[in-house]
């Protein structure tokens, strides 16, 4: 559905996006994730003509965007960080105006405007101006303007952020329906959480450049020799010898849970155990986990996500 | 079809505001009432079948307070002396609901409601008189006007003035062109805000990204500013046809006329919000003094006869007091050779301003002809 190829943009002599490649196959939800400032909506920007790159070449549907915008544009949905909708007007006067903009009109702007309100769960609301809604309901609102016309290719740029809980699973729903359906979705965010739940495959990016792709078992293989004891201990924890326990890279304490960042599979667990009995400290949970995207994050850029 | 889809949009922009639009008629509906009556004695001609408006006043009696309480009776405005106590106590009591007081150095309107219609006229026709004031009395000072009140009144000395001899309007006649281009003018600001407003709802983005010409959207909006400008001045028109019998000759004729003016201000609009780098708040406060610098130049506030010798030769040189004067011109002596020379002065200063904003706008979004072919 996508290709993009050596993609670099510049904002003047910053490098925004610096030479990135990726492919997005038919049906997929492929992820972009990072940090803020890690270059995903410049990404977006560019991919959806908004605006103009400094070299590279993006394909979408077959066709090259440089040479056939509007065709690309009217394979596009986009759904804007921000909202993106008009306050004083209602909810079918925005997603009817929008579908229109795609070449809709009569019945079938008509039937369209219905279903998409329908599918984000605002038509019995439809009449309703927009200013007298709710954060979340906006949020739906501003994806059903994306999604009105039936794109190809569903733009989704942190459509979650700064949402109450309840909104955001029926966004998370929403997605994933339309995925279901065939469409095909490029999703940004830096909710690893959002990206383990949604995308068949995840790209990571930081300073403008994709550092890793695949598959979140391919990620996981990125650091494979990661892994991770998570316990809950009560009592005095003697850190200054499991500091010194060869092969523990990291340890990280939230109230009375800790999380020990192992690599290579030597005996750490042994030799928490001995020291942790033998100070008589209470272990009350336990277990063994793999690396999730924030501990592969963390290991390819040496940062948090959420830095 | 798409095209027609952004007028309906703009227009729901437009409509789903009432208040903006209501304020955009009544304002200089009113204010044509107030300043007409105001200066009906001095035009010699202009009067209302309105009813009168009566309200407390408060005054310890000067020459100053004298001529405003009586001038008031032009205006359709009775004032009722009573004392500072009485006045107060009638407020507390809620058998008032404002009253006004005088002295030497200022008129202060006191309400619980400064939006009301009997407030709105009570500072108007304050504003008109403080004006009035201060030009009689430096006209005072530089010996003109002495010889003039030594008479009757101000109304003989402003009288003779005329405009150029020819048959004049009255004062609400007068005020009926004044106050119809002034609030055209105001069509600046509203152009500005049809433009803002994808940008404050960040709407901008979803149409960039969208297949729709850029420029298209453009044309629309300047479109839709421009016919709901006439539109306005119809309704005004026919407003004050009806309530005070002002005769435009010909209605069609004048919208014509008016029509490049529409174009010209909404020009003035998108030119100022576009150099000032579509900063909404300081495009609205340039917008706001440079239409009072030409309502002033024009004869808006005051007519032409009733100011300095400079600002009666200035006054057919600038936009709005052409138009102004053409408009007398047509309706009072049935010559429309200056109004054309002012509506086709307007439309290429219209088109002219309006083409530099759109490239100005281009620049600004990025929009190639490419991407917008």
């Amino acid at each position: 559905m996508l290709k993009a190829k050596g993609i670099v943009k510049r904002y003047d002599k910053k490098l925004a996006v610096s030479d990135i490649s990726f492919q997005i196959n038919d049906g997929e939800v492929y992820g972009l994730l990072g940090p803020n400032g890690a270059g995903k909506s410049t990404t977006i920007n560019v991919i959806s003509g908004l605006i103009k790159k400094d070299a590279g070449e993006i394909i979408i549907g077959g066709k090259n965007l440089d040479k056939n915008l509007l065709e690309c544009k009217m394979m596009l949905g986009i759904v804007p960080q921000e909202l993106a909708i008009y306050n004083d007007l209602s909810a079918e006067q925005n997603v009817s105006f929008f579908g229109s903009l795609y070449n809709l009109s009569g019945k079938k702007l008509e039937e369209q405007t219905k279903e998409t309100l329908d599918y984000v769960g605002l038509y019995d609301r439809r009449k309703e101006k927009v200013k007298t809604f709710s954060g979340g309901m906006k949020r739906r609102l501003n994806i059903a303007c994306g999604l009105v016309h039936r794109p190809k290719l569903l733009i989704l740029d942190e459509p979650t952020v700064g949402i109450d809980p309840q909104s955001r699973n029926h966004i998370m729903e929403s997605i994933m329906r339309l995925n279901s359906e065939g469409m095909t979705i490029l999703y940004t965010t830096h909710y690893m959480e959002e990206a383990e739940q949604l995308c068949n495959r995840i790209a990571i990016m930081d300073e403008g450049q994709i550092v890793a792709q695949g598959t979140l078992q391919e990620l996981r293989q990125i650091i494979e020799e990661h892994w991770f004891i998570k316990m809950r201990l009560i009592g005095e924890v003697p850190m200054d010898e499991l500091r010194l326990i060869d092969g523990i890279e990291q340890i990280d304490i939230k109230d009375f849970n800790y999380r020990f960042s192992c690599k290579q599979k030597k005996n750490q667990l042994r030799d928490l155990l001995d020291i942790l009995i033998h100070h008589h400290v209470e272990i009350s949970d336990m277990s063994i986990d793999e690396a999730d995207l924030e501990d592969i994050f963390l290991a390819l850029t040496g940062k948090s996500l959420r830095d | 079809m798409r095209f027609f889809k952004v007028i309906k949009k703009e227009i729901l922009h437009l409509l789903h505001d009432p208040e903006t639009v209501t304020l955009m008629i009544l304002f200089p509906f009113l204010l044509t009432w107030v300043l007409g009556t105001a200066l009906g004695g001095m035009m010699n001609g202009g009067t209302s079948e309105l009813p009168e408006t009566s309200i407390p006043i408060v005054t310890q009696g000067s020459m100053l307070s004298d001529m405003y309480i009586k001038e008031a009776g032009n205006a359709g405005i009775v004032f009722e002396k009573m004392s500072k106590q009485e006045a107060e106590s009638g407020m507390d009591a809620r058998k008032i609901g404002e009253y006004v007081t005088i002295d030497n150095n200022s008129i202060t309107l006191h309400t619980k409601n400064p939006n009301n219609i009997k407030g709105l006229l009570v500072r108007t026709y304050s504003d008109v008189f403080a004006q009035q004031s201060n030009i009689i009395m430096t006209a005072m000072k530089e010996g003109k006007l002495s010889k003039a009140l030594q008479g009757s009144s101000m109304k003989n000395y402003v009288k003779s003035e005329g405009i150029q001899g020819n048959p004049m309007p009255g004062a609400i006649g007068y005020y009926s062109i004044a106050m119809l281009t002034m609030i055209m003018m105001y069509g600046a600001i509203q152009t500005i805000e049809i433009m803002h407003n994808e940008k404050e709802e960040n709407t901008n983005l979803r149409l960039k990204c969208s297949p729709y010409s850029m420029n298209r959207i453009f044309y629309a909006k300047v479109g839709v500013a421009t016919v709901a400008l006439i539109v306005q001045a119809l309704i005004l028109m026919l407003a004050n046809t009806f309530v005070y019998s002002v005769s435009y000759r010909s209605i069609i004729a004048v919208l014509i006329a008016l029509a490049p003016f529409a174009l010209f201000c909404c020009g003035l609009g998108l030119i100022i919000y576009q150099l000032s780098g579509a900063n909404v708040k300081s495009s609205r406060g340039i917008v706001n003094l440079v239409i009072v610098l030409l309502v002033m130049f024009g004869g808006g506030y005051m007519p032409p006869e009733a100011m300095g010798r400079t600002m009666r030769q200035l006054i057919p040189y600038t936009p709005v007091g052409m138009l102004n004067k053409g408009l007398i011109q047509y309706i009072y002596n049935n010559n429309a050779e200056l109004l054309s020379k002012s509506a086709l002065t307007n439309l290429v200063v219209g088109l002219a301003i309006i083409f530099v904003s759109y490239i100005i706008y281009r620049k600004r979004e990025g929009i190639s002809s490419a991407a917008n072919s």
